[in-house]
């Protein structure tokens, strides 16, 4: 009865541990992720019988910790891969492109000043109409140089986010990691245009923000997302991207 | 190209190749290697301890030279790995570089000799 405790909390710690490594590198996990697997289960059934419960317990805590650490170095030691490097510099430039966008934001606060209105999380004195109107007004041509502006700047946001997922996906051989990363990346991006502009530039006056909430910024990054990624694993040979 | 042999060892770097001074050992051990010697303040975890075996190897302190069955443990196979000649010298040299700091830190009375510790 004991024993057979001891091996279905060992094979479930196991499972979940194996479900956790999918988190680290490829290249990291192929070449040790079962050595990883075979030492936790080690250190579970040792521990199991030495402490039980509450040392198990301890150990999880002990190796949510390790993960955590462990997976920073893992993922800073790969920076040598070309496919990295690529995902790299497509991330700098989309956070160079956020942080453009955010900042010219703010150059046009004042041809864009309104009565407060309503942000995506609620404020108390939401006034939809006032978005809407503010958001027609944006895209009815009075304002044609910030239009273009805001189209150029989502389409470009769009694209390098989707871009820089898939090839982290690929470079990782999981879509998983892809649209994980695209999830993170779509995530950040509403967070840095909702939160940032409620502190300074509501979203009423941040068309920027409300045209990649409302408009297609999202389905754009997740269409470029799946162009890169079919190119990457089932296009010609020469659209194939390599993996070391 | 990287110049592996000059590369520093970290203490957690330092603690895995003190545990493969006496023979090969596969992860697991060389875990309770690390536990044992540094009196259980130093526990890792698989994550830490595979990331230093990989930077160990990537500096050829260290190789792998097998796969076997650990009697004492079960019937699975492990990956054994064994101190290179290159791993020695760069233990011996963070030894002595810590011997040197300790003796520093003696000489301006941060630390106080073993037999005057012993005493007090």
């Amino acid at each position: 009865m004991i024993a057979r405790s001891a091996d279905n909390v060992t094979s479930w710690s196991v499972r979940t541990y194996w479900l956790i490594l999918q988190a680290y590198p490829y290249a990291f996990r192929r070449e040790f992720g079962e050595s990883m697997t075979q030492v936790f289960s080690d250190s579970v059934r040792a521990t199991w019988n030495r402490a039980g419960l509450a040392g198990l317990a301890t150990l999880w805590m002990r190796t949510v910790v390790d993960v955590v650490v462990s997976l920073y170095s893992a993922y800073v030691s790969e920076t040598r891969d070309s496919m990295f490097r690529i995902a790299v510099g497509l991330s700098v430039l989309y956070v160079c492109a956020l942080a453009a966008t955010v900042g010219y934001g703010a150059i046009g606060f004042g041809e864009f000043y309104q009565p407060p209105g309503f942000s995506v999380f609620g404020a108390p004195n939401a006034h939809e109409d006032v978005l809407l109107a503010t958001y027609e007004q944006a895209m009815s041509g009075h304002f044609g140089r910030y239009r273009l502006f805001t189209t150029a700047a989502g389409f470009s946001l769009a694209v390098l986010l989707g871009a820089t997922a898939a090839l982290f996906g690929l470079w990782q051989k999981s879509l998983p990691h892809g649209a994980g990363a695209l999830a993170a990346g779509a995530a950040l991006t509403i967070v840095a245009f909702e939160l940032l502009p409620t502190v300074w530039f509501p979203l009423d006056r941040y068309p920027v923000g409300a045209l990649w909430v409302m408009g297609g910024g999202i389905p754009l990054a997740a269409c470029s997302w799946l162009l890169v990624t079919v190119l990457g694993r089932f296009g010609p040979a020469r659209a194939r991207f390599t993996h070391s | 190209m990287r110049t592996v042999q000059a590369a520093p060892v970290t203490p957690v770097e330092f603690y895995i190749l003190l545990a493969l001074v006496e023979g090969d050992r596969h992860g697991y051990a060389i875990m309770q290697q690390v536990d044992a010697d540094s009196q259980g303040t130093v526990q890792l975890g698989p994550g830490t301890l595979y990331t230093a075996i990989r930077r160990l190897l990537e500096y050829r302190y260290i190789r792998e030279v097998e796969s076997r069955i650990d009697p004492q443990l079960d019937d699975a196979r492990r990956k054994y790995y064994r101190l290179t000649a290159s791993g020695r010298a760069a233990a011996t040299a963070e030894a002595e570089r810590l011997a040197d700091l300790v003796r520093l830190a003696r000489m301006k009375q941060l630390i106080d000799a073993p037999a005057k510790r012993a005493r007090s």
